[in-house]
C-alpha cells in the first residue's frame, strides 16, 4: 500500500492538491506584502528572506488581480529548489490517499498548457485536482492568463 | 448487401454521428459530471462514471457548430479500443437526445458534406451515410481522444508534452 499526502487547496469552487511535501508554509492571507515584478502575481509571501509571488486563482485556473475576502490563506510551494510560489485560497487542509488507483489521469484529450493538473480523483461527491509542481510552476511564472 | 446494426446519436440540429453497435455502452440523461479547469472548451467535464471519470466530448463546439441545448446534458457512453486487444477506453459525448438504433446498409454510403471537409476533421473520419435525410459521421473515437488530435484541436495551446501522469504527483 503506498500512502500520498497532500494538501488541498479549496477556492472558487475547486480544490486542488498538490504534494503536501512540497509546502513550506500556509500563512493568514493579511501577511501577503507588496507587489513584485512576476504577472499575475498579486503581492508576495516573505519566506526566510524571499519574497515568494501570490497567485490568486479562479475556478478555471485564470489569475485575478484582486483578492476576494473569502480567500483567507496563503500556501507557500518551495519544491526541490525550483522558483517557489504561493497560492492564496479559502480553506487549507489535507488528504492522504491510499490506493494509487483512486487517483486518475487526466486523458490525453483534455490536457493542454492551461491545465496543470496530472490526475484526478473523487473524494465525497467533490473532484479533486491533483496538481503537478513543475508544470503549476511554469503555469503561474509564464504568466497565466488573467481573469 | 451487408447490413450492420448501428447506434444514431444526434449532437445537435445539425450533425449526427453514428457508432457500431458494439461500440454504444450507455444513455445517460441524468449523468453526474465535474468541470476540469484549465481543459479545452469542447472536452472541459468529466462524467463519473463507475468508478471511473470519463472526458465528456462536445463534437458540435470542437467543430464550431451550435451545439445542444446548454439546459441541459445529455450523455451517450461510448466505448473504443486504441488498438486491437488493449483494454477498452471510454468517451461521453454530448447528445441532443436518446440515441437510436438503426440499421444500415452500404449503399446508404455518402460523401462527407462540403462544409464538413475540414482539415480538422479528416483525421477523426472514418466514414458517413445518410440516414432520414441526414448525414450520419463515423469517427475514429481512439484518433479523436489522442494527443495528436488534441494539437491538432488547440493550435494556440502551448501544449505540455504527455507525461506518465501520475510520476510527477509522487509525494513520499
Amino acid at each position: 500500500m503506498e500512502l500520498k499526502s497532500f494538501a488541498v487547496m479549496s477556492f472558487d469552487g475547486i480544490h486542488l492538491l498538490l504534494p503536501q511535501r512540497s509546502v513550506a508554509t500556509v500563512e493568514m492571507a493579511d501577511s501577503i506584502g507588496a507587489e513584485i515584478e512576476i504577472s499575475g502575481s498579486i503581492g508576495s509571501l516573505n519566506s526566510g528572506g524571499q519574497k515568494w509571488p501570490v497567485f490568486v486563482l479562479t475556478s478555471d485556473f485564470k489569475t485575478r488581480p484582486d483578492r476576494p475576502g473569502t480567500y483567507k490563506f496563503c500556501v507557500g510551494i518551495n519544491h526541490d529548489n525550483q522558483e517557489a510560489f504561493s497560492i492564496a485560497c479559502e480553506e487549507v487542509g489535507t488528504l492522504s490517499v491510499e490506493n494509487v488507483s483512486d487517483l486518475k489521469p487526466v486523458e490525453p484529450c483534455m490536457r493542454t498548457s492551461s491545465c496543470p493538473i496530472d490526475a484526478l480523483m473523487l473524494k465525497d461527491n467533490k473532484l479533486m485536482l491533483v496538481g503537478n509542481i513543475e508544470t503549476m510552476q511554469q503555469f503561474l511564472m509564464s504568466g497565466a492568463m488573467a481573469a | 448487401m451487408t447490413v450492420s446494426d448501428a447506434w444514431l446519436l444526434e449532437l445537435s440540429d445539425s450533425i449526427s454521428i453514428a457508432t457500431g453497435d458494439h461500440e454504444m455502452v450507455e444513455y445517460l440523461p441524468a449523468p453526474i459530471c465535474f468541470s476540469v479547469p484549465g481543459s479545452p472548451g469542447y472536452c472541459s467535464r468529466v462524467l463519473s462514471w463507475q468508478d471511473k471519470l470519463v472526458p465528456v466530448m462536445d463534437i458540435s463546439m470542437l467543430l464550431g457548430q451550435p451545439t445542444a441545448d446548454e439546459s441541459k446534458t445529455l450523455i451517450s457512453l461510448v466505448a473504443y479500443q486504441i488498438e486491437s486487444r488493449a483494454p477498452l477506453q471510454h468517451l461521453a459525448l454530448r447528445v441532443s437526445k436518446a440515441p437510436e438504433k438503426i440499421q444500415v446498409d452500404d449503399e446508404q454510403a455518402c460523401e462527407l458534406p462540403e462544409e464538413m471537409n475540414t482539415s480538422l476533421l479528416m483525421p477523426i473520419f472514418l466514414s458517413c451515410f445518410t440516414y432520414a435525410e441526414r448525414t450520419a459521421i463515423i469517427f475514429d473515437f481512439a484518433s479523436l481522444c489522442s494527443a495528436e488530435f488534441r494539437d491538432l484541436a488547440n493550435p494556440a495551446q502551448n501544449l505540455i508534452p504527455d507525461q506518465p501522469a501520475l510520476a510527477a504527483a509522487d509525494t513520499n
